[in-house]
Parts: structure tokens; sequence; C-alpha cells
């Protein structure tokens, strides 16, 4: 492994908040188990505990954000300067033997619960008599596996990093440029962005009405709203993600087949990826946030006025990052389009 | 905005010699105002603090509930009672101060993690050393202090917060005559302030002063019959 | 009345209690700090400065090899044949190859082929003459400077003319600029012969495909190396050693250890203080915090000092003595550069590093010790 500082980095903050993670988890499992609201010393421990865990949850919730950013900063723009041939994150990732994707999209997935955890934890505090501490305890033990999953995954993929091996960053994305239009028609490429160009703008508008729709206070509808509006945006999360890809980023390229997400992330693109994936993330996870915490509201009365202003906040959340990622991501294409007068896809 | 604190069939028990429950208290029904004293009297170990400390929300009731309000904080969590002990100021019988820390530091310590202007916090401070003859000791270290003196530091950390519960155990001990006026005077403006103001206690001369509203005498564990003033 | 109003200087407060203990960990990370950012931030800036130096140099470099190794070129034929191929804008022989001093130092020879190259040095120097840089020991005689090589037929010695200042940067370190025929006899060069091409292509992405037309061009086997290669395998060499330096850390490391003790230690022994909190109306968050506070109050000072340190060994007066201990630089260190971004990646790498495991050892007793009750302060039959 080499003792980059940012790799380095990742791996204490991993250390840091697998710790964490394992101290909250034997408690989550003690809740789950050993919780009676009596007077008992066993049972003060226990709550003692479970306030600890929260801390000690929401840390290490915390650190694995700090070292995802520091590993995405790391594959973007620290490490292929070390990696022959590389030029982006895509060339790292070949580097690490395809084990980056995986530890990667581990680490999203262990966020995801981690702040799903967090948000019923939240609520649960907000009460006195804790009606969520269990729900919350679960889902703890859920997300606790699969961090544990991602921080191995990590260090296996930075254990495997080859710095000695070329690696041909570009031929990597235009083979999957290839084999995706392979894969479909012979159309030519401009037909084949067709797709993406409807889609994205339509799951943007979609996911926008959804959130103004979810924003009216009230109602009997009101869960049908929120739920509409978590499934817009789970749509388009993936829907976004693949238009920025295959269509959009073209425009901060300036050239029309290079379908690399890594670039974006260069300082040569204006680092304009951080943004667009943030907002993306943003959108995945307040969207069904809203559906969430409206639901919990409904079903314990006592939460209800907490879970209405989380509800609120989240819908807020998914208008930012849809407007984010609206801005970022489709001005570019009409600013080429009034200027130059025509559309990089015909 | 006016409080009401109850006791219904408060117990608590503790593990005793070879395992056997003890009995702490047994069966306590109360009921108190803001705006008024309660006295808490008995014999040594007749429960006093320990009812103190239940009503405070520090010990949390076997059987039995502690409400506020007619909201039943016995079954809070314990971080919502942290939470809710910050209405409250609460004398030690000990006084349990810091002895490396000043005077100052001692009383201002309930303040601190406050969300509250620092000139704010500094006004209460020195206010309540002043109105406790503790102003010219307030750069001391608690450890050179007499025992009077500290248990007037330690009524001055739990008024600090101008709390609308204040639960004081034993608050003339070591006093002289002139500072137990001084200790009843501060008593009596936080009754006065609206705080309802419970005392354990078993000196006389407090019993005397005219501050208490209602007595409740224990005996064993248990609130003695016909016995209350 | 004077008193800590705010949980931040409460926790000051707190760490002046125990201020032997605060000082002793605030000295332990420091020199942990300290030890590893040297280290980075040395290498860190060995790879900005080779990169600027690079950056400006040609853009290919072509040599002769052949089963032996590498082999001289014929200068002017192999000027011109690089010439022929298209996007190659300039290509010039160079003189050039390491020798011994007769000190045994290893040094630089460069042949000043065209002086104008080396016009802002000075004269270039004539028969006999050598200009030498700041890095190079001349020989111990009295009277005018001189330096000794230790060439193919034999030694030679040369009057050194001038001697470069530190601020002529890394390039010159230990180069001894000679006289083109002084420079090929020290080299064991034919007259006409060249050690190595310098090429310089019109556009810079297209290095990887002129490169092999380069290759294509000449009629024996060359070998052509890139600026972008030549960058990387400098940064790369550089790295490797960097890294095993990097073995300094396991000590430091053992020293955390004793530090997350420490705490541990500090945590238990604060359960009855932090209880009587707790009666008075403290969260267990604020009490984490109180604890987090303390712990930042020491160690993030004592980065910020460490990764001063590392900085002034690095690039203040001091730098030959990391350079000499680290990674046995003969004699005096040159100037380095560093740029910003590599400069705050290593602040940032080392920093993370050593807080985050700290405050990590903080945070753990520190959970522990806030999960306190007001039971245990009253349990303790105090009140």
């Amino acid at each position: 492994m080499i003792p980059h500082p940012l790799v380095l980095a990742v791996l204490g903050c991993d250390l840091g908040a697998l710790l964490l993670l394992l101290y909250a988890g034997w408690v989550a499992a003690r809740v789950v188990t050993n919780w009676q609201a009596d007077a008992t010393p066993e049972q003060l421990r226990l709550e003692r505990q479970t306030e600890a865990a929260g801390l000690a949850g929401s840390a290490a919730a915390l650190l694995s954000l700090l070292g995802s950013l520091v590993l995405v900063v790391a594959f973007a723009g620290a490490l292929p300067g070390l990696v022959p041939g590389a030029m982006c994150g895509t060339g790292v990732l070949q580097a690490t033997g395809g084990r980056g994707e995986r530890a990667l999209a581990l680490r999203l997935l262990a966020l995801l619960l981690l702040g799903a955890w967090r948000l019923v934890a939240r609520l649960d505090a907000r009460t006195p008599r804790a009606p969520l501490v269990r729900t919350a305890a679960r889902l703890l033990l859920l997300a606790v596996p699969v961090a544990l999953l991602a921080g191995l995954d990590t260090w296996r993929a930075l254990a495997a990093l080859d710095v000695h091996t070329p690696v041909d960053c570009c031929a990597v994305v235009y083979r999957h440029a290839h084999e995706a239009a392979a894969a479909g028609t012979q159309q030519p490429a401009t037909l084949r962005a067709v797709p993406w160009i409807v889609a994205s703008p339509l799951a943007a508008l979609v996911l926008g009405v959804a959130a103004l729709a979810a924003l009216r206070r009230g109602g009997e509808r009101s869960a049908r709203r929120t739920g509409l509006l978590a499934l817009a945006a789970l749509a388009f999360a993936p829907i976004a993600t693949l238009a920025l890809v295959r269509v959009w980023s073209a425009y901060h390229y300036g050239v029309l087949q290079h379908h690399c997400p890594w670039c974006l992330l260069l300082a040569t693109h204006d680092l304009v990826g951080y943004p667009l994936f943030f907002a993306i993330l943003l959108v995945l996870f307040e969207g069904p946030t809203a559906w969430l915490a409206q639901r919990l509201g409904e079903r314990h009365a006592e939460l209800a006025a907490a879970a209405a202003a989380r509800t609120r906040r989240a819908t807020w959340g998914t208008l930012i990052g849809l407007a984010l990622y609206v801005a970022l991501a489709f001005g570019p294409a009409l600013l080429w389009r009034w200027r130059h007068g025509v559309w990089l896809h015909g | 905005m006016s409080s009401v604190l109850e006791c219904r069939q408060v117990a608590v028990q503790r593990a005793g010699a070879g395992g056997a429950p003890r009995h702490l208290l047994d069966g306590i029904d109360l009921r108190a105002e803001s705006g008024t004293v309660l006295a808490l009297v008995g014999a040594t170990g007749a429960g006093k603090t320990t009812l103190l400390h239940t009503l405070a929300g520090l010990l949390r009731p076997s059987a039995g509930e502690v409400l506020v309000d007619g909201e039943a904080i016995s079954r809070w969590t314990s971080a919502h009672r942290d939470l809710w002990r910050r209405r409250v100021g609460i004398l030690f019988q000990g006084a349990e101060l810091i002895d490396d820390l000043s005077v100052a530091e001692n009383v201002l310590a309930p303040l601190v993690p406050r969300q509250m202007p620092a000139a704010q916090k500094h006004d209460a401070c020195a206010d309540t050393l002043t109105a406790l003859d503790l102003a010219p000791l307030a750069a001391r270290p608690a450890s050179d202090l007499s025992g009077g003196e500290r248990q007037r530091v330690a009524l001055a950390r739990a008024l600090v917060g101008a709390p609308a519960f204040l639960f004081a155990d034993e608050p003339s001990a070591h006093q002289d005559d002139a500072h137990l006026a001084l200790v009843v005077g501060q008593l009596a403006a936080a009754r006065d302030r609206g705080a309802l103001v419970v005392l354990a206690t078993h000196d006389p001369r407090l019993l005397d002063a005219g501050l208490c509203d209602q007595v409740v005498r224990l005996v064993a564990g248990r609130r003695a019959a016909g016995a209350d003033a | 009345m004077k008193a800590p109003l705010g949980l931040f200087a409460w926790a000051c407060r707190q760490i002046a209690r125990q201020p032997g203990t605060a000082l002793l960990t605030g000295i332990t990370i420091c020199a942990l700090v300290t030890a590893s950012a040297t280290v980075l931030l040395l290498e860190a800036a060995f790879a900005a400065t080779a990169r600027e130096l690079l950056g400006a140099g040609p853009s290919h470099v072509v040599r002769a090899v052949d089963a032996t190794g590498w082999r001289p070129l014929i200068a002017g034929t192999a000027a011109e044949t690089a010439r022929t191929v298209v996007g190659v804008t300039a290509a010039r022989p160079r003189l050039w190859g390491v020798v011994r001093s007769a000190g045994g130092a290893a040094v630089t020879a460069l042949g000043v082929v065209d002086p104008a190259e080396f016009a802002t040095l000075g004269q270039a120097p004539q028969q006999g003459q050598a200009i030498v840089g700041p890095g190079v020991a001349l020989d111990a005689a009295d009277g005018a400077p001189r330096l000794t090589l230790v060439a193919a037929g034999g030694s030679r010695t040369f009057v050194v003319t001038t001697q470069l200042d530190a601020a002529s940067g890394l390039a010159l370190h230990d180069a001894v600029l000679l006289h083109a025929d002084d420079a090929r006899t020290v080299l064991g060069l034919g007259p006409e012969q060249a050690s190595d091409l310098a090429v310089w292509v019109y556009h810079d992405a297209e290095q990887a495909a002129v490169a092999q037309e380069l290759a294509a061009a000449f009629a024996g086997a060359v070998r052509v190396t890139t600026r972008t290669e030549a960058i990387g395998a400098a940064i790369a060499g550089f790295a490797r050693e960097g890294s095993l330096r990097l073995l300094l850390l396991v000590p430091a490391t053992l020293a955390l250890c004793l530090l997350l003790v420490v705490a541990v230690r500090r945590g238990r022994s604060a359960r009855r203080e932090l209880g009587l909190y707790k009666a008075l109306g403290w969260s267990t968050g604020d009490l984490v915090r109180l604890q987090l506070y303390g712990a930042l109050a020491v160690s993030v000072p004592a980065v910020l000092l460490g990764l001063a340190g590392a900085g002034w060994l690095v690039f203040g007066p001091a730098r030959s003595w990391p350079a000499q201990w680290l990674f046995a630089w003969p004699g005096r260190a040159p100037v380095l550069v560093l740029t910003p971004a590599a400069g705050l990646q290593v602040a940032f790498g080392v920093a993370s590093t050593v807080l985050v495991p700290w405050l990590c050892a903080t945070l753990l007793p520190a959970l522990r010790s806030a999960t306190v009750d007001p039971q245990d302060l009253l349990r303790g039959g105090r009140a």
C-alpha cells in the first residue's frame, strides 16, 4: 500500500468510524434485546449507553462521510499522478483491479443506512419516552455490517492499488461507450443521447412538481404526496447520473464522446463534479427522508411536530439539490446553445 | 407560569444486605405548587434525601410516578431528565463542590452549557454571590472554605440559574444565625419569584422561620400519618 | 469576578487544572506531526519542484541504446532526423552525465553547447573552467577554487569561476558546467557525439503520438522519454524513498498509544465530577463536547506548531538537516518550491492521520465517561 497522506487519512477515518460503530452496534444489540421501560439499574445504564451510542454513531457517520469524501478526492485528484497512465479516477479505479468501484458502492450504501438511522434516532431523541429506540437500534445493526464491509473493501482496494503497471484511462471510458453502443442499436451518438435528453428534464420536472406539492401543509393526501416525492427522487437519481455522464458532461468537456464521470472532478473542469454529484446525492437522500419522517409522524403522535419539521426540511433539501443539478447540468448546455447556436448533440 | 409537582405512590427500592430489597421510600403521595415552600422532615435515614432526589429527577422510582404539570417525568429517558434538570436547582447535603475550582467557577458551572449571553451568565453569578455574602470569596478555591461557606456556595450554585424548582438538602447546615437569615432570605426570594422550593431539613430554626407552606414528615420511608403541618 | 463562561473556555480551564498532562500531550503530538510532515513535505516539495523544472524542459528526450545500455548519439545527424518528424519544432543535442569528483561525490557534468542557454548564469565557462552548483564540494586547496573530476582517461582539474548560490534551485544543485570540449573529455564522448537529444513539439497533447514517430524515424534503437514519463519517474522514485522514511512514524504511533492510555485513565478519574455536572443539568452531549473541546484545545495548536516546524525544517535555513538525515542528500539541500495545493494536501493528510486517531482516542473514553448518571455520584455516598 502506498503511504500517501490522503490514503492514510481515509484509513484513519475508517478505523475511527469502525471502532465507534462497533461500540454503537454493541449497544444497539442490547437495546433490541434488553430495553425495558423500568427503573432497574441495568435499564438506566442502557439508557445512558444508548445516548453515548447515539453520539458514537453520529461521529462514525461523520467520519465515514469525511473518509468517503477524502477517498473520492484521492481517486480523482491525487492518485492519478502516481498511477502511470491515469488521468482521472477511472484510471485509478482500474489500478485497484475493480475493487475500488465496489468499495465506493458499499460506502454509499453504508452512508445511506447511517443517514436513515440518524433520522430515526434524532426524531426519537426529541421525545421523552423514546418510542423509536428499538427501530433506530435495528437500523444501526443493519448499517454496521455494511460499513464494516465498506471499510474492508476500501482497505483491499487501496492495498491492491498498483502504481507500477501503466493503465489506459481513456481506453476504459471509450470501451464502455463502444460496448454500450454495440449492445444497443447502431444509431449515431446523437440519436443514442435522445432518451437521456428527454428523460432527465422530465425526471427533474416530475421531482420539482412532487416537491412543491409536498410543501403544501396538512391534508389527507400528505402521505401520498411525500410518497410520490420519494419515488420521484429515487427515479431521478439514476436518470440524472446517467444523463449527466452520457449527455450533459459533454458541455463541460467540450467534446461529444467522453463519457467519464471522474473527469468532472478534475480541476481542469472547475471541479464541477463535486457540486453535481452532491446535488444528486442530496436528492437521493432527502426525497425518501421526507416520506419516512412523514410516516413516522403519522404513526407516533408525540413525534408529529418534529417529523413535520423534518419532512419540510427534507423537501426543501430535495428542491435545493434539484436546483443545483439543473443549474450545473442543464445550464452549460443552454449556454452552449446560446453562444454557438447549435446543440452538441445536433 | 404556575407548575404543580406531584408524587403518586412513589416507592424506591435498593438491594440490601443479602440481596433482599430494601425500601427507601414506600407509597409516598404529595402535591406542591409553584410559589410555595415544602419541607421534608424526619429523622436521619427517614428517606428525606432520597425523596428529594427522586423529585429532582436524579433517581427514578421503582414504582409510582413523579408528575410535573401532569407529565410523568419519572418515565422519561435519562437524557430528557438531564435536560429537565436545567429548570431545577439542587443543593446537595454535602455541598459537592469541585475543590480545585474557585468559588465563582463552582457557582457558574450549571450555566456553562446553556445558550445565553455571556454577560447574563456573568451578572447572574455576581448577583447570587453578593446575595449570599460570597463576593469577597469569589476567587478563592473551594477547598479553602469552611463548612458553612461551602454550603452557601452550593446554594448559590443551585440558585444561579433562577430555577423553577429548587431542591435544597439541609440548606442551613453549619450556618450561624446571621448567615441563616441570608439563606432564608434567598429561599424566600426564590419562592416569591414563583419557584417551588422543596427543603429536606431537621433544623428547627428553618422550620421556625415561617418560610414553609407545607411540611411533610417521613418515618422509615413512609409519610407519617396526620403529622404534617 | 473572573470565570470561564462558555463550554470551550470551561474546557480550557479543565486543561489548566492538569497542565503537566496537557503539555506532555501537546509536545508528543507536535513531535509526531513534525516528524511525519517533514518527510511528506520534503517529498511533496521535491515533486512540485521536479514538476516545475521538467515542465520547463524538453517534451521528449531521445537516447540511443544497444544491448549494453545507453550509447552516445551522433549529434548533427540525430538532430536532423528528429526535425523531420511532423510536430517537432526544435531538437538540440545535449552533453551531460554523472561523474565523480575527487572527493568521491557524484556530480552532474553539463557541457555548454549553446552559451545563450546559460546566459543568465553569467559568462559561459572557457576551456579549463567550471561553473558549479551550490551543492558541489570543491577541492580543499589554497588559492583559486578548483574542482577535480575523475574522467574516463584520468582526473582533470578545473578552475571554478563561479559557485552558484542556493537560490539557483534544484536543477543546478549538483551541476558542473564545463566547456563543451571539456565535457566530452570528462564524459568520454567523441567530437561529434552527444549524450542525448532534447526535442520540443508544437502541441503538448501530442507527446505520446510524437514519441512513436520519433522512435520510428531513427535507424538504430532509441529510447524516447516523454516529459510526462520523466516527471512520473522522478516523483515515483522520491516517493518510494520517502515511504521508507515513514517508518519514523512507528515510534510516534507508539507515543500516540501512550496518549490514548492517558486519555482513558483521565476519563475514568473524572467520573464523579461528570456525575455532578449531569446533576447540574449538563447533557451527555455537553460532556462529550467538553472533552472534545479539551482535546482540540491541546491538539490543534500542537498540530499547527508541528506543521510550522516541518515547514521551517524543509524550507527554512535549517533545510539541509532533514534532507541529509532523511534522504542522505549530499551537501547543502537545494531550495525547493511547493504549490499551495500540495502543501494543503500534506497538511490535511498529516492533520488527519494524527488528529483523527487522537480525537477517536479521546472520544471513546469521553463517551464512556459521559454515560455517567447522577446516581453514580449519589451512590458514592457523598450526597
